[in-house]
């Protein structure tokens, strides 16, 4: 009998402490994140984090340090909401963080200046682009370790892949091309020159060939049958075929296009051009330009939501914005005086947008239907860029 | 004199001839006699060993790649068409993959006419039925417009669980085997039996333990290495 209480006691003691092992196990494992889409993730480029803020109560959920001088500049998520990504330019190092912890669980050491990146569709793939070191960088993301440095790359800008995650496309900033990549075996398999450099460059290949401002990104359609690739320098828009790999059409927009910008609905793509302060609509159908309007300088970001576009003039503290039905501007947004806006993403429910603004380190969310700003203050030092999963506008400058 | 040479060429080879049909006869004498042969080739090459070794130049060629076996998450990401009025759409699931949904999961949807726009949705209702269950996915903004068909990636997660990269599982008739490294960075093949199949994962039942490492990118090679030694 005595032998059955000391058994049941130690038992009872057993499972106490089973218990309060679990239980210390739980708040180890310090859940901060449950869900991966209820936050708007913030690039910090000088206090060298990642900010977490929740959407519904716009209050600051957590942060990661990634380390001194680390500059990160595009912050994503995984598909499948596992991993936060970044590349940390001045570092050479891209950073992985677990969302459910907010912990850093990796850094590989990647080329030079690594910007912007993209994951494969199925989560399998993180390509980390380059710029200075003109290359791509593979990471593996069951290993978490690099797998591969493709090279042969001018400046790659924008990372894109197919819907079926068979092939990558890359803008090269540097150049007039675009960079095929095979993801199964992860090579640069072509190169899809836009369109012919005028003769002149040859004459004064240094003044011509110099500065150039080339492709920033190839951006699928909404309905994947074509991408749309503009070169700065060229001012055109190519349309590419991805069956074959060519370029269909050459759209002539307005002068030095920073990128192409893809409505939601399908029917219409931006591209704003830096070079004459204008914007070009673009109709996805006709593969012309539908319109013409002004804008403002140094414009950064497009964002679609209720109907209407978002262009974002990063140094007169404006937000442009147009009717996508009508074709005409319908006002801006002064989003302050002396600011430096950067980019934004938009909501799922393409209700709102956060920007960030980086001269007072805050996100401004713009309401879409009203154009009311709220503003949320310190989010961490020179806020970069924002992203939220599976918006339709993650994109970075 | 001419004609003695010629002859004593002529006895040369028929005494090579002679030896060429010994040295044949030898050896398809071994040949034909597979123990002894076996026995011969083990005797030259000695204990072979039994897994397979990549030097760094080959590991980097290969783009060889080693993963952690580790409890990690696994999702199953089940895939079902839906088809709806305004942002509520239905879809039917076999009762299998049903088990694992619940209200309130993350949903990817895709109209089929827009294969690079996705849509963010939410699992609804789940009801259960003899074969299949119904369930009701609400997208949370409107979809695209005119469009009533979606392409449904429903996320369920299916816990914690001892895991290696679908990768690094070769199947090869009715046997599951991955590569694992050894202490001195050899590979040599282990059947595993497993679990769930997630999208990037797969939870192994039994063959490993926690903290091996099992080859994920190159285990192919590895294993057409291994085969080719005839180990």
């Amino acid at each position: 009998m005595r032998n059955l209480i000391r058994r049941n006691t130690v038992a009872g003691f057993v499972a106490a402490a089973t218990l309060a092992t679990m239980a210390v196990g739980l708040e180890a494992q310090g859940v901060k994140i449950s869900d991966p889409t209820s936050v708007v993730m913030i690039v910090n480029r000088d206090s060298n984090d990642i900010a977490f803020m929740d959407i519904k109560t716009h209050k600051m959920v957590g942060s990661v340090f990634l380390g001194n001088n680390v500059n990160p500049h595009m912050v994503m998520m995984s598909p499948d909401g596992r991993y936060v990504v970044t590349g940390g330019t001045r570092a050479n190092k891209a950073y992985i963080i677990d969302t459910k912890t907010l912990q850093l669980v990796k850094v590989i050491p990647v080329d030079i200046a690594p910007e912007h990146l993209a994951f494969s569709p199925d989560s399998r793939w993180y390509y980390q682009g380059n710029p200075d070191g003109d290359s791509i960088s593979v990471i593996d993301m069951q290993s978490l370790s690099k797998i591969k440095t493709i090279p042969g790359f001018v400046e790659p800008l924008n990372v894109t892949f197919l819907p079926d995650g068979s092939k990558a496309y890359i803008g090269n900033y540097g150049a007039h091309w675009v960079g095929v990549v095979d993801v199964r075996r992860h090579e640069l398999i072509k190169k899809i020159q836009i369109a012919e450099v005028p003769g002149v460059a040859k004459l004064d290949p240094a003044k011509y060939l110099g500065e150039i401002h080339g492709i920033n990104i190839a951006m699928p359609s909404p309905d994947g049958k074509y991408l749309y690739a503009a070169d700065g320098t060229l001012g055109i828009v190519g349309v590419i075929d991805p069956r074959e790999d060519k370029v269909i059409k050459h759209i002539r927009v307005g002068k030095d296009p920073w990128r192409i910008y893809m409505g939601h609905d399908g029917k219409y793509a931006i591209t704003p051009n830096n070079g004459d302060e204008t914007i070009s609509i673009i109709d996805l159908k006709t593969n012309s330009v539908a319109a013409t309007l002004e804008a403002g300088p140094n414009m950064t970001g497009v964002n679609f939501a209720a109907g209407k576009a978002f262009v974002i003039s990063s140094t007169s503290g404006f937000v442009y914005v147009y009717d996508m039905n009508s074709l005409k501007p319908a006002g801006r947004i002064k989003m302050g005086t002396n600011i430096q806006l950067e980019t934004a993403t938009t909501d799922t429910k393409e209700e709102k947008m956060y920007l960030a603004e980086s001269t007072n380190h805050e996100i401004l969310i713009i309401d879409a239907k009203t154009n009311a700003v709220e503003r949320v203050g310190n989010v961490g030092l020179f806020p970069w860029g924002t992203h939220i999963m599976d918006s339709k506008d993650n994109y970075c400058h | 004199m001419k004609v003695r040479r010629v002859k004593c060429e002529d006895r040369r080879r028929w005494k090579v001839s002679g030896l060429f049909a010994l040295l044949c006869t030898l050896h398809f004498t071994l040949c034909t006699s597979p123990t002894s042969a076996q026995g011969i080739r083990d005797r030259i090459r000695g204990d072979r060993d039994k897994t397979t070794s990549v030097n760094e130049a080959q590991a980097s060629e290969l783009t060889l790649t080693i993963t952690q076996v580790e409890v990690r998450p696994i999702q199953v990401w089940v895939r079902t068409a839906g088809t709806g009025e305004g942002q509520v759409l239905r879809a039917f699931v076999p009762n299998d993959d049903a088990r694992f949904i619940k209200p309130d999961q993350r949903v990817r949807a895709f109209p089929p006419e827009h294969r690079s726009s996705m849509f963010q949705a939410r699992v609804t209702q789940v009801t259960p039925g003899p074969e299949r269950a119904q369930v009701i996915v609400t997208l949370v903004a409107p979809g695209l417009k005119g469009s009533s068909r979606y392409v449904l990636e429903i996320v369920t997660e299916h816990g914690d669980l001892l895991s290696v990269p679908n990768e690094a599982i070769i199947e090869t008739g009715d046997k599951r085997v991955v590569y694992v490294q050894g202490s001195d960075g050899s590979y040599a093949p282990r059947d595993v039996e497993l679990g769930v199949q997630g999208e990037l994962f797969t939870e192994v039942v039994k063959g490993l333990m926690p903290g091996e490492q099992v080859v994920t990118f190159g285990s192919f090679f590895i294993d057409a290495d291994h085969k080719l030694k005839g180990l």
